[in-house]
């Protein structure tokens, strides 16, 4: 039998006689690592207290048995559970009593009605609570959607991103000033902001913190978009934890890699892709350093998972590079080596540049190359379990 | 600790007279910011009455809440809704569609009927205490059938409300004790 061992991080005991509020806080925090206990009465929810230890209190006043006054009264006397903190949740709203249970000692006071946001808000101000994130979700990959917001109060910026982007299936909505900001991400979050450091009277920074203090934007990827020279913001945007730091005039590859890296987005389709018959790895015209070890990072798991779906073949696609560098080729080897672990048969594709600088190397002057995917597949064809000429590179 | 500024700066002024227009615009906030904000509906007011006939839906299936405050001030409000709205309002506040929340069963929805109930007289009954009135919530009772009417309080005085709300209707009946 296999138990669910997940631990949630935080406890939050909800004390309300309504069923209808305890099922709308559970709704609520459901999509946050909080485990949620309820009691009926105060009489319950003191033992629950007790018992559980909880890492906030939802109280609500008028109940049955023992009101949520008494048993506030009652947390604040006991040396074991004064220390929880306690936001009421109540009808009870006139001055007079939320003055009057204020003064025993609440963190936080919501009349109902209430918002699920609200309540969301008001409670990330007193535990740390964080989205669930190990969930069972498929994972975001780049061919996935993203909200965007770039706040930057130059319109050429917005629009130089916006152009520089166009091919990522990114949604980049450009706004000028904090307000617009905030509206922005109460409407939408985002999944990821750049946020201009220039922006008038340090606004920047004071966004950046009010972001910080919302549930919804609290682990949002933010990066500062600077001027190369201004070191002294760069410097103030690293301090206070921007997650990235771009500088001015944007190298918009740098941009994307940064950004995926940060979204936690599966950029392997990129180079790898499972045709029938055979397992696909391209590289780019470009291979920057970042791309190289973008491919690095995925080589093993991809490979493995092909040959555990059965493939034993693959082509390996460098037609597309422009140049042959040290990097490329240590990249090579590595999935050569990696193929011959794995007993994969493969084949290279190129172009007449990258054929001819190989034959400059000593190391690859004997790699065999194919004119295109057409021949690799059928050269692979023919191969029986070895693949002499190549096993040699 | 949250602040209490907003709660400190005006200090308590002599009770003000408690006037009709004053429980209609308290009554009708209330309604307004509890179908706004648990509903997402809008709510509006339609027609005022003291006739008790006016105070229920006849032989339509529908739910009673009621919910008093005691204190400087008493009083009942009922809050009464026909039964399909009633499940409606329970989809709505609990994310749940039509079939689950009949699904569910009665007990679902009469307590989501008490907890509206709750929250609306809570609103009011706020707006009392916020000028010179303090008094405390009671716990909600909720009645469901047909043919239900409602009795006058002895001495109260009693203003009746219709609101219009999604297509439904929605009718709370005020109690004031004259004393």
């Amino acid at each position: 039998m296999i138990f669910n061992t997940t631990v949630m991080r935080y406890k939050v005991l909800t004390v309300d006689d309504s069923r209808t509020v305890r099922i709308i806080v559970r709704k609520a925090f459901k999509s946050y690592d909080c485990e949620i206990l309820e009691a009926g009465n105060g009489v319950e929810g003191l033992a629950i207290a007790a018992k559980d230890s909880p890492d906030l209190i939802l109280l609500d006043v008028t109940m049955p048995v023992m009101d949520g006054v008494e048993m506030l009264t009652k947390i604040k006397s006991d040396p074991q559970l004064k220390g929880i903190p306690v936001i009421m949740l109540t009808a009870e709203g006139g001055r007079d009593n939320v003055l009057k249970i204020a003064k025993i000692g609440v963190r936080d006071y919501l009349v109902k009605p209430f918002k699920e946001e609200t309540l969301i808000e008001k409670a990330g101000r007193v535990i740390d609570l964080k989205p669930l994130s190990d969930q069972p979700t498929k994972a975001k990959s780049i061919f996935d959607p993203a909200d965007i917001l770039a706040v930057e109060d130059k319109p050429a910026i917005i629009q130089q991103i916006q152009e520089g982007l166009k091919h990522m299936p990114w949604k980049i909505h450009g706004v000028s000033t904090q307000g617009e900001a905030l509206d922005y991400c109460t409407k939408t979050p985002p999944d990821l902001v750049l946020m201009s450091l220039s922006l008038p009277e340090e606004s920047a920074f004071n966004l950046f913190r009010i972001m910080r203090t919302n549930i919804k934007t609290k682990y949002t990827p933010i990066f500062a978009l600077a001027v190369k020279t201004e070191t002294g913001q760069q410097q103030q945007a690293q301090t206070v934890g921007f997650s990235a730091l771009i500088t001015k005039p944007i190298d918009l590859g740098e941009l994307e890699a940064k950004m995926c890296k940060s979204m936690n987005l599966d950029t392997s389709r990129r180079y790898f892709s499972i045709e029938p018959g055979f397992l696909m790895m391209r590289l780019p015209e470009n291979c920057s350093p970042a791309v190289l070890a973008e491919v690095a990072n995925y080589l093993k798991p991809k490979f493995s998972e092909a040959v555990d779906a059965g493939h034993t073949r693959m082509i390996i696609d460098i037609h597309e590079l422009k140049t042959l560098h040290m990097g490329v080729i240590k990249l090579l080897f590595q999935a050569m080596q990696t193929c011959r672990e794995l007993t994969l048969q493969f084949a290279l594709v190129g172009n007449a540049q990258i054929v001819s600088e190989c034959k400059g190397f000593e190391d690859t002057r004997n790699w065999l190359f194919c004119d295109s995917i057409d021949e690799a597949k059928s050269t692979l064809g023919k191969l029986g379990a070895a693949v002499p000429q190549m096993a040699s590179a | 600790m949250f602040s209490l500024s907003i709660y400190t700066q005006f200090p308590m002024s002599a009770p003000q007279t408690i006037t009709d227009t004053f429980v209609q615009e308290a009554i009708v906030r209330a309604v307004q910011n509890v179908c706004t904000t648990m509903l997402q509906r809008v709510a509006v007011l339609v027609e005022t009455t003291s006739d008790p006939r006016r105070a229920s839906f006849g032989t339509e299936p529908h739910v009673f809440g009621s919910v008093g405050f005691v204190g400087a001030i008493n009083g009942l409000v009922y809050f009464c809704i026909s039964d399909d709205f009633a499940t409606d309002a329970a989809g709505q506040m609990l994310g749940m569609s039509y079939g689950e929340v009949k699904m569910s069963g009665d007990e679902v929805v009469t307590d989501v009927v008490g907890e509206i109930t709750n929250m609306t007289v809570g609103g009011f009954k706020n707006a009392l205490c916020d000028v010179g009135y303090p008094c405390k919530l009671t716990l909600p009772t909720i009645i469901r059938g047909h043919n239900l009417a409602v009795v006058a309080v002895k001495s109260a005085k009693r203003q009746i409300f219709h609101f219009e709300c999604n297509t439904h209707r929605l009718i709370t009946d005020i109690q004031l004790k004259a004393d």
